[in-house]
């Protein structure tokens, strides 16, 4: 029941060739995108209301730190029966799979914002919203880099586990149709392919980009 | 007459009782002065400055400047910081640019205004790199031009060279009092270095602790370039460490044994080098 690396490679090749494997990745990468979009939009603001009003840290706060612990996928039963097999319960797991830590990152981040920036924004006579734009956002950038990676991460998982369950033509119900045919390589060969994209994704765009901000912001340990 | 400091007290709440910061601190600092706040750690010199930069209210009395009343932070008080407070995510030009921006000052001519200013500070090479590429010395360099770009009639610094080497100090020193000569500002400097104070000042005003308060205020009436070894300096520094000996004597009472006590040229008094008393 265990494929040959070759046989592996070969399904590879052909899932390419006659672009089957094309079609799964793009069907999951707009699932992925507008999920994760939605998740970072929703999160920097739930994150900007949590350190600008008290009323929301002491409700929302609260509950977002307990939803973080639930793994998204938890939702999809909800998600099934609000939505239907449809495109949008994926999305909506994958969306909460995101949110949650980009919102915590962003408060974190914006808490921290040393205050002898804002001090020296506010006596060049910086006030309000202008300060709140031209200081806090960009001074909280570092965590909200990491934030977003995280959040890809969580997304990415998110997707993966809702595309095994729910309906289309992603990557994940690709394998569930190898498991229902019994075609262990091609199960395997999109495991390399969600593994290679995770790799790529992740070593390379974020970690150079989260690099790239902690030398600027003076954070990086050298 | 361009700042009045009338009456200001500041008081904080700590371990469930009220803890006196500031009481009763009146002082005038006219057009053209340079005034030193100076005193031991504590004294609540920089709670001062930053009452008069609008960045904390007062508990008591009030500042008035140009006939009025401080509320909050504007642009004709700007401060420098120990630390320099760059923006990171500027680069040197944009970080001297950023409060002439927040002013409605056009890109063009805050460039150039700017660049001008950079010059001043002697880093017109380094207009396009980031601050954590920077030493100490030339963030604070940056930091005293984007102050001094938005051309405030008044100049707050709180120990801004406090975290710098010697040799950079003595450098920024001269530097400044160019600066001051150049631009005839107004500038409160707090610092608690008698040294720095003596040669840069010629109003020093000396706070005392625990309470924090004025106890007496020295003018230095010499002209600049002042000299590192001048007698008249040397003179006055000693006169100010006199009447700063009691102040530290407290502060260093609270911060280790209670016996503690400064007695003129002689090391701290330790029952180890009382030499056969107890024979």
């Amino acid at each position: 029941m265990f494929p040959s690396p070759f046989t592996v490679a070969q399904t590879l090749m052909n899932g390419f060739q006659d672009g089957s494997f094309i079609i799964a990745l793009k069907a999951s990468f707009q699932r992925l995108l507008i999920g994760y979009g939605l998740a970072i939009g929703i999160g920097v603001l739930l994150g900007v209301s949590i350190t600008k009003f008290k009323i929301i840290n002491e409700t929302v706060g609260m509950l977002v730190i307990g939803l973080q612990s639930v793994p998204s996928i938890v939702w999809l039963p909800l998600a099934l029966l609000w939505f239907g097999m449809s495109e949008t319960a994926i999305i909506f797991i994958v969306t909460l799979g995101g949110t949650w830590t980009m919102t915590t990152n962003t408060a974190t981040g914006i808490r921290n914002v040393q205050p002898v920036l804002t001090r020296a924004a506010r006596t060049m006579g910086a006030s309000g919203w202008q300060l709140f734009v031209k200081v806090t956002l960009p001074a909280s950038v570092p965590y909200l880099i990491t934030g977003m990676r995280l959040a890809w991460a969580f997304a990415w998982r998110a997707l993966m586990a809702g595309e095994l369950i729910g309906s289309g033509s992603g990557l994940g119900q690709m394998l569930t149709f190898g498991r229902d045919v019994g075609n262990m390589s091609l199960v395997l060969s999109i495991m390399v392919i969600i593994a290679v994209i995770g790799m790529i994704l992740d070593n390379l765009l974020f970690q150079r980009i989260e690099r790239n901000v902690l030398t600027r912001w003076g954070l990086a340990k050298t | 007459m361009a700042i009045q400091i009338k009456g200001i007290g500041k008081s904080f709440p700590q371990n469930g009782k009220q803890t006196n910061v500031l009481v009763n601190v009146n002082l005038t600092v006219n057009d053209g002065d340079f005034v030193s706040l100076l005193g031991p750690s504590g004294c609540g010199k920089s709670t001062l400055l930053n009452i008069i930069a609008g960045l904390e209210k007062s508990t008591l009395g009030e500042v008035i400047v140009d006939q009025q009343v401080v509320t909050g932070p504007a642009s004709d008080r700007v401060m420098v910081f120990q630390e320099a407070a760059l923006f990171p995510w500027l680069s040197v030009i944009d970080n001297v640019m950023f409060g002439l921006k927040i002013k409605g000052v056009s890109s063009k001519q805050a460039e150039e205004m700017a660049q001008e200013t950079l010059k001043m500070v002697h880093l017109g090479r380094f207009t396009k790199a980031h601050p954590h590429e920077l030493s100490g010395g030339m963030k604070q360099r940056v930091a005293i031009a984007r102050a001094l770009v938005m051309n405030p009639k008044y100049l707050l610094m709180d120990e801004p060279f406090g975290a710098l080497d010697e040799q950079t100090k003595l450098l920024l020193h001269s530097e400044l009092q160019d600066i001051w000569q150049k631009t005839k500002k107004t500038i409160i400097f707090v610092t608690h270095s008698i040294h720095e104070a003596v040669q840069l000042s010629n109003r020093i005003v000396l706070l005392g602790t625990r309470p924090g308060r004025i106890i007496k205020e020295f003018a230095i009436p010499y002209s600049q370039p002042r000299g590192k070894n001048d007698p008249n300096l040397t003179y006055i520094e000693g006169q100010i460490f006199d009447d700063l000996k009691v102040e530290i004597e407290k502060v260093m009472q609270e911060e280790v044994d209670h016996d503690y006590h400064v007695t003129p040229n002689r090391l701290p008094w330790s029952s180890d080098r009382d030499m056969g008393s107890h024979i």
